[in-house]
């Protein structure tokens, strides 16, 4: 103790009590970690590395400006594992958007694709979605419109 | 703060602190650890230097713990505060129960008012509380209410979600689903959709991150299970479970489009709650089956149907639309609580009309 100083020691303290807050996310990355089908955060910095993702055939849940959260094996990831790091809660953005409805079945077809259902007008719905769900919306021959990028927040709040 | 010290080597062992060049010496750098300590454990102790979670005139998991308390201590002859469970995170889950002779389990009609599945759903909160709290107040006052009091039990749990509901005043405003840690990155299960009759149909999610994932298994969330628990051992004549929005009464089934058994009678009664509303300021909550809004597996009251035959109904409260949606204002919660009273009043004298007996 003598040696380290007493600088030391602030830092030694700093480190002893946020390592105490950072527990519970540590446990939490750990968990993620050891899931077979863990969410990844990858990022990438072209066209060309999106495309060679979606090659790869990783589902890719969100599309980020600079990143995609993906689900898949570390196999199918293995070309990619170097800059892969567990999903962060914050990263798993939902996008609220407006389907076009082309007949009522077409409400239950967009409840089961799991999205976030709000609210069934007589030729939209309103929904909050993840980008895998509205690729098999998409998928399903739906068309939607995207009204707001990160609806994970509401309007005017922090 | 001694644990830390003692950690660190500086409680048993002072002489170990090594020259300073601070010209308070020794005890200036003693004083300085101190602040210092006492600054991050304080920080630490309390999730940082956050405010206490405000969620204005609604109601947070700590102001609800508090009002139900007073309420019971207030009236203590007549409610009774109790815990049907905890919650993922270990909040308890707290239930009012509302009778003559409250310590007592008596012969009488049971009626179980739930809320806040959900966890944005802040005024389905709310208004459960917001009946505790008229019954207690009216009892020997208004007739009517001292004699539904006098003749049934009536269970009351304003908040079945009570981890999902603090995320969602202190993180997230939209959050839905329980605080579940799924392992893969993505947290919560959405708590209507797992119970355990028709689990796992059409309109929920084996996706962890949607917002209708319907966990691993039926009942697999210690809420669910809780609620489960709590119906097994006190099944009631008749139940609601509030939520919103979409101004809407439902009745089972929500699996299946198919016609439930003696859906005249579930269709009326979801009728007379919507006239009673609809008395009161005037607005329409669309009676129906809840499968005709869309299917959806595994929710409460499939689940009482499917396996008490007990009559539950699903009131989706104000707004009627998306905007405002879940952040319904302040200003509304004292008339939505004031046209959903006469719809709860008149189940609940339906259920003492029937005694105790399920369909």
């Amino acid at each position: 103790m003598k040696k380290i100083g007493w600088c030391g020691m602030l830092l030694m303290s700093l480190v002893a009590c946020t390592s105490e807050r950072a527990d519970q996310t540590t446990s939490t990355q750990q968990v993620a970690m050891t899931s077979a089908n863990a969410l990844k955060k990858i990022p990438y910095k072209s066209a060309e590395e999106l495309q060679r993702l979606r090659e790869s055939g990783a589902e890719i849940i969100v599309q980020g400006a600079d990143y995609v959260i993906v689900r898949s094996d570390s196999q199918t990831l293995s070309a990619f594992a170097a800059n892969a790091t567990p999903a962060q809660e914050q990263d798993l953005i939902q996008r609220l958007a407006h389907i076009a409805l082309r007949d009522s079945s077409d409400v239950q077809k967009i409840v089961n694709s799991g999205v976030d259902l709000w609210e069934v007008k007589s030729d939209t719905a309103l929904v909050r979605a993840f980008d895998i769900q509205l690729e098999r919306l998409r998928h399903a021959g739906m068309a939607f419109r995207i009204v707001k990028e990160d609806a994970s927040k509401p309007e005017g709040r922090p | 703060m001694q644990t830390r010290l003692k950690f660190l080597g500086l409680v048993n062992d002072t002489n170990d602190i090594p020259p300073t060049p601070l010209k308070g010496g020794i005890s200036g750098l003693l004083a300085l650890l101190f602040l210092f300590f006492i600054f991050f454990n304080g920080s630490c102790d309390n999730g940082g230097n956050n405010p206490p979670p405000n969620a204005g005139m609604y109601h947070t998991y700590v102001e609800l713990d508090s009002s139900l308390h007073a309420l019971a201590s207030a009236h203590s002859q007549i409610a009774q505060v109790s815990s049907i469970g905890k919650s993922v995170e270990g909040r308890e889950l707290w239930a009012i129960k509302i009778s003559d002779n409250v310590n007592a389990q008596e012969n009488e009609a049971r009626v179980v008012l739930l809320g806040g599945h959900h966890a944005r759903e802040w005024i389905a909160v709310d208004v459960p509380l917001l009946i505790a709290e008229h019954f207690l107040a009216q009892y020997g006052t208004e007739p009517k209410i001292t004699a539904l009091i006098d003749n049934a039990e009536i269970w009351i749990v304003p908040m079945v979600n009570p981890d999902g509901h603090q995320y969602s005043v202190t993180s997230q405003r939209l959050w839905r689903k329980n605080r579940r840690n799924n392992g893969d990155g993505t947290f919560g299960v959405d708590l209507n959709r797992n119970y355990g009759f028709q689990w796992g149909g059409p309109g929920s999610s084996g996706d962890s991150f949607s917002e209708i994932y319907r966990g691993p298994s039926a009942f697999s969330e210690p809420e669910a299970q809780a609620v489960r628990d709590f119906l097994q051992a006190h099944t009631p004549a008749a139940l609601i479970s509030y939520h919103n929005f979409s101004q809407l009464i439902l009745y089972p089934w929500g699996y299946t489009n198919d016609a439930p058994p003696r859906r005249g009678l579930l269709d009326s009664l979801a009728v007379a709650m919507a006239n009673r509303i609809r008395d009161v300021h005037g607005e329409n909550y669309t009676p129906e089956q809840a499968s005709d809004l869309y299917l959806a597996s595994g929710d409460t009251n499939d689940w009482l149907f499917g396996v008490f035959s007990v009559p539950g109904f699903t009131i989706e409260l104000r707004p009627r639309s998306s905007s405002p949606g879940f952040e319904l204002p302040e200003n509304q919660i004292q008339p939505t609580f004031e046209e959903n009273l006469p719809a709860a009043l008149f189940l609940m004298e339906w259920a003492i009309a029937q005694g105790n007996v399920t369909l």
